[in-house]
């Protein structure tokens, strides 16, 4: 309660701008103006984690295609997924899709050519 | 009427005949059809040939009882009588040839110890066949790898459900709780359309991602507009979420005012946390040419953790005023920095990117609020309030003539050296393009099996460099006395 106090004292002409508004509304409408974005200069530093997963998981999935190698089209999977969840509404939502497409047929290609299971990893080193 | 009746009988005779006729041919057909099937039948099989002359053996047994040694093969023949003496004489002939053939089978001493070394036995080897298990059914539980990894994506994908769920969630409650300020202070606020988040149908937020959002609000006094971009933590992603349990990052919220022309004094200023200053003062263009001097934030009235960069310390002062001070006092863990800049031009740039054009620059406040757990509650109102009372304070905010005047200078002076800078670039770019133009002429001269012309472009090149290489000096021309 002390505390609440204290913040209202200090903070009093801040925290009550409304009562400055009932005063002088700050509002104008002849100073709209139409939402223009910002130049991709100044904006702040841009998530590239989009763009990185979706490169692993085309190399993955091709890693996965080529080579058989089941846990590279698993992981291109795990990739395309994360790169997915990370996109922004204005991605290409093609590069998505064909990222997608291409890691679970690496998934389908790999197991049609052979359908033995996956060998852990430790499994090498305790036989 | 004998006529009639031998035409009559003529008839009866021509059916009969037709009859009897078309009977013989039905039986023709038959027999034709018959053998034709027999024939197809002994081709299939490859061992009818023989049963089929078994057959005909014992048909003929009784005839030819003198012959049973020789092969069934040969006792086809004898059944045509004209051939019989000059089958049994080449009979006997075939015989001596074989045993010619095969005598050496017959002789002992053909293979040393062939007898000896191989007896025969008349029980056959024993070969035992071992029993393999019949696999119907695969064995799913070897699949255990995959199961797991199944299980990590559809947790992911229940991890993105939820995450996207809460921080929608987040981004309507926030317009729930600030919406009314916002509306009190802009004529517009946030926009619709199709993928706008918002609690009814009310203008709202506009989703850049899953963890962002942006809303856009204008007309106001003292501002062009101003931007908020909610960037929450990336719920959706499981693989950041764990991240965070690691190294925990709040949700933030990035207030950009822009300034209109008139609606600030020229200065740069940035208040913000110790560790984010040293980064911003590094990184951002303006803060790095414009404000050198980091100071800590204890000099100014403002708690220790905040630092100070300041073009002007007229503008610190009128800009940290007592009220502001206190706002920061008390909600300093929640600012992590005010950025007041004219000459605002984002991060640097790499070096090669636009060294001949001065970086766009705009009048602009960045404010950046870390929020509380679940997207902050109602602290980010007076936070709020603090960005409307700066804006107000910045409009207002007037220089005196001198530092005014000292700040004009200092931005003479970085667009002067953004020209020169930008002189030597186009310099340089200008010799590189000769250089290159001249190394394609060189080429070409070179290329060509003229030598005279080569001789003389060399010649030329020669005095070129020499003219080069003499100091340029006038010419002053002595008028003969």
């Amino acid at each position: 309660m002390n505390d609440t106090l204290k913040v209202s004292i200090i903070c009093g002409p801040v925290l009550k701008p409304q009562k400055m508004q009932l005063t002088s509304d700050p509002r104008r409408a002849d100073r709209e103006r139409r939402y223009k974005p910002p130049p991709p200069t100044s904006a702040p530093a841009e998530d590239l984690t989009t763009d990185y997963m979706n490169i692993l998981g085309m190399v993955f999935s091709m890693c996965g295609l080529m080579m058989r190698l089941k846990w590279c089209a698993w992981t291109a999977v795990f990739c395309s997924s994360i790169s997915f969840a990370n996109s922004r509404v204005s991605d290409d939502t093609k590069q998505i899709v064909s990222s997608f497409m291409l890691s679970i047929s690496a998934v389908v290609m790999s197991y049609l050519q052979n359908p033995a299971p996956m060998s852990p990893p430790w499994a090498a080193l305790t036989t | 009427m004998s006529c009639d009746v031998t035409s009559v009988t003529l008839n009866n005779n021509r059916y009969k005949m037709r009859w009897v006729l078309l009977s013989i041919v039905v039986l023709l057909c038959s027999t034709f059809v018959a053998q034709a099937f027999e024939d197809q039948a002994l081709e299939d099989d490859d061992f009818a040939e023989f049963e089929q002359f078994e057959a005909e053996d014992d048909d003929l047994a009784g005839d030819f009882t003198e012959e049973k040694e020789s092969p069934p093969s040969k006792q086809k023949m004898p059944l045509k009588d004209q051939f019989e003496a000059n089958v049994e004489t080449e009979d006997e002939i075939l015989v001596e040839d074989e045993d010619n053939e095969f005598e050496h089978f017959q002789d002992p001493e053909e293979f040393e110890g062939f007898q000896d070394s191989a007896p025969r036995t008349s029980e056959q080897p024993k070969i035992t066949i071992s029993k393999v298990p019949i696999m119907i059914r695969p064995r799913w539980d070897a699949y255990w790898l995959e199961g797991i990894l199944c299980c990590l994506l559809a947790s992911y994908a229940l991890a993105y459900v939820i995450g996207r769920a809460k921080n929608t969630s987040i981004a309507t409650n926030f317009l729930k709780l600030h919406k009314p300020l916002l509306d009190d202070n802009f004529t517009l606020v946030g926009e619709t359309g199709l993928d706008v988040v918002a609690a009814s149908d009310e203008r709202g937020w506009r989703r850049e991602a899953e963890h962002c959002f942006t809303m856009w609000c204008s007309g106001r006094l003292c501002c062009e507009g101003m931007l908020l971009t909610l960037k929450l933590i990336k719920r959706q992603d499981l693989v950041h979420v764990l991240l965070g349990v690691v190294r925990p990052s709040p949700d933030t919220l990035l207030v950009r005012v822009e300034l209109g022309k008139d609606d600030s004094d020229p200065f740069v200023l940035c208040v913000a946390q110790k560790k984010l200053a040293t980064k911003l003062s590094k990184e951002m263009q303006d803060l790095s040419v414009f404000c050198p001097e980091r100071r800590p934030g204890d000099k100014h009235g403002l708690p220790s953790a905040l630092s100070v960069m300041s073009e002007t310390a007229e503008a610190t002062s009128a800009v940290l005023d007592t009220r502001v001070c206190a706002a920061l006092e008390h909600y300093h863990q929640y600012v992590q920095f005010i950025h007041i800049s004219d000459k605002y031009s984002g991060p640097k740039q790499i070096e090669e990117a636009a060294v001949t054009k001065p970086p766009d620059t705009e009048k602009v406040m960045l404010v950046s609020l870390a929020l509380g757990p679940d997207g902050g509650g109602d602290e980010v109102r007076p936070l709020l309030q603090l960005v409307f009372h700066l804006m107000d304070k910045i409009k207002r905010l007037r220089l005196s003539k001198e530092a005014l005047a000292k700040c004009e200078k200092r931005r003479q002076k970085v667009a002067e050296a953004w020209l020169r800078g930008a002189h030597a670039a186009r310099q340089e770019q200008a010799a590189a393009r000769r250089e290159e133009k001249r190394k394609q002429e060189k080429e070409r001269i070179l290329a060509e099996d003229d030598p005279e012309k080569q001789r003389r472009w060399e010649l030329k090149e020669q005095k070129r460099q020499q003219k080069r290489k003499t100091p340029k000096m006038k010419q002053l021309k002595v008028k003969a006395l």
